[in-house]
């Protein structure tokens, strides 16, 4: 489903690797928060954050991969054999990143009922997973996930006009906008490109938000 | 009319109340300061001893008194980093 252009073979990996990292720092941040103050959400955001991390690391290898020539870099998903390696590092990725977004969600929801998240993952996944086309799903259906996540940001936003929120809820538009560019990129391979840029430019956000963050907790010591 | 306080900013208040008393505080100086309902007040009591942000003692059954612990006090420290994390990322 996901076309990319041969130039940008590789670097993508670099772009995973970066979506990564971040996504690792802002979970051991989380952690952090939950260490000191035991809030439940700080603990389930982390979470999230950190199944995120995960499959971007997976993507990453995956990217690397597609370079060597061992993972077609067309229709991955509908290509290859469900007994590979390949297969199970795609059906990982998948399954991760759904449920580090579906983390998220029900994080944001602020509704304290675990069936709630248990509903948005098993939805999420069953209806990637019954698919004919398991990509367009997944990219279908995250992208709705992430529209959320960026409305409950907005509405955060609107309540406490404060920078800092606005800049979270900037960094969850462009995810949001990332997202959707993967999901056309059959159409137009440039969409691929122009997603991970979009996607950077998301993570870079949630960077400069945790730098500010840990720049506060140092001036606090 | 002002901002409902939330659980982060409760308990920080409380915790800034029982350090106001050299560390020790009764429950009726805590409910007096803390503008809280004596519910309330009983409630967040229990949590923040649950998680181990203060400690009971009872020297009898109408003696009760609440101190603060090291986690306590690095959660004040801490306050302004948990709390524009919470703010930020909507987790409060």
């Amino acid at each position: 489903m996901v076309i990319e252009p041969i130039l940008f073979s590789g670097i993508d990996a670099i772009f995973s690797l970066f979506f990564a990292l971040v996504a690792l720092g802002l979970s051991a941040f989380s952690f952090r928060i939950y260490s000191l103050s035991d809030s439940r959400n700080a603990k389930f955001f982390g979470t999230g954050f950190l199944a995120l991390s995960i499959s971007y690391f997976i993507l990453a290898i995956m990217d690397i991969f597609v370079l060597d020539g061992l993972v077609s870099n067309l229709n991955y998903l509908t290509q290859i054999s469900p007994l590979t390696e390949s297969f199970f590092a795609i059906m990982a990725f998948i399954a991760s990143f759904t449920l580090g977004l579906s983390i998220l969600a029900y994080t944001v929801v602020k509704v304290q009922k675990r069936s709630l998240f248990v509903l948005i993952f098993a939805l999420s996944l069953i209806g990637i997973a019954l698919s004919s086309d398991i990509a367009f799903s997944f990219f279908m259906i995250t992208s709705v996930i992430f529209v959320f996540i960026s409305a409950s940001y907005f509405r955060e936003y609107m309540f406490k006009r404060s920078k800092s929120v606005l800049l979270i809820f900037l960094a969850f538009i462009m995810l949001t906008l990332a997202n959707i560019q993967f999901l056309f990129s059959t159409k137009n391979q440039m969409l691929y490109l122009t997603g991970n840029i979009t996607g950077f430019i998301g993570y870079l956000l949630i960077f400069i938000s945790l730098t500010l963050l840990m720049k506060n907790g140092q001036k606090e010591e | 009319m002002a901002k409902r306080r939330n659980r982060i900013e409760i308990i920080r208040d409380i915790l800034e109340v029982i350090r106001s008393k050299n560390g020790k505080a009764k429950p009726t100086f805590i409910l007096y300061k803390s503008n809280l309902s004596h519910q309330m007040m009983e409630l967040y009591l229990g949590e923040m001893i649950e998680k181990k942000f203060i400690m009971e003692n009872r020297e009898d059954e109408s003696k009760r008194t609440f101190a603060i612990t090291p986690k306590g006090l690095t959660f004040l420290e801490k306050y302004s980093t948990i709390n524009a994390f919470m703010e930020s990322f909507g987790l409060e």
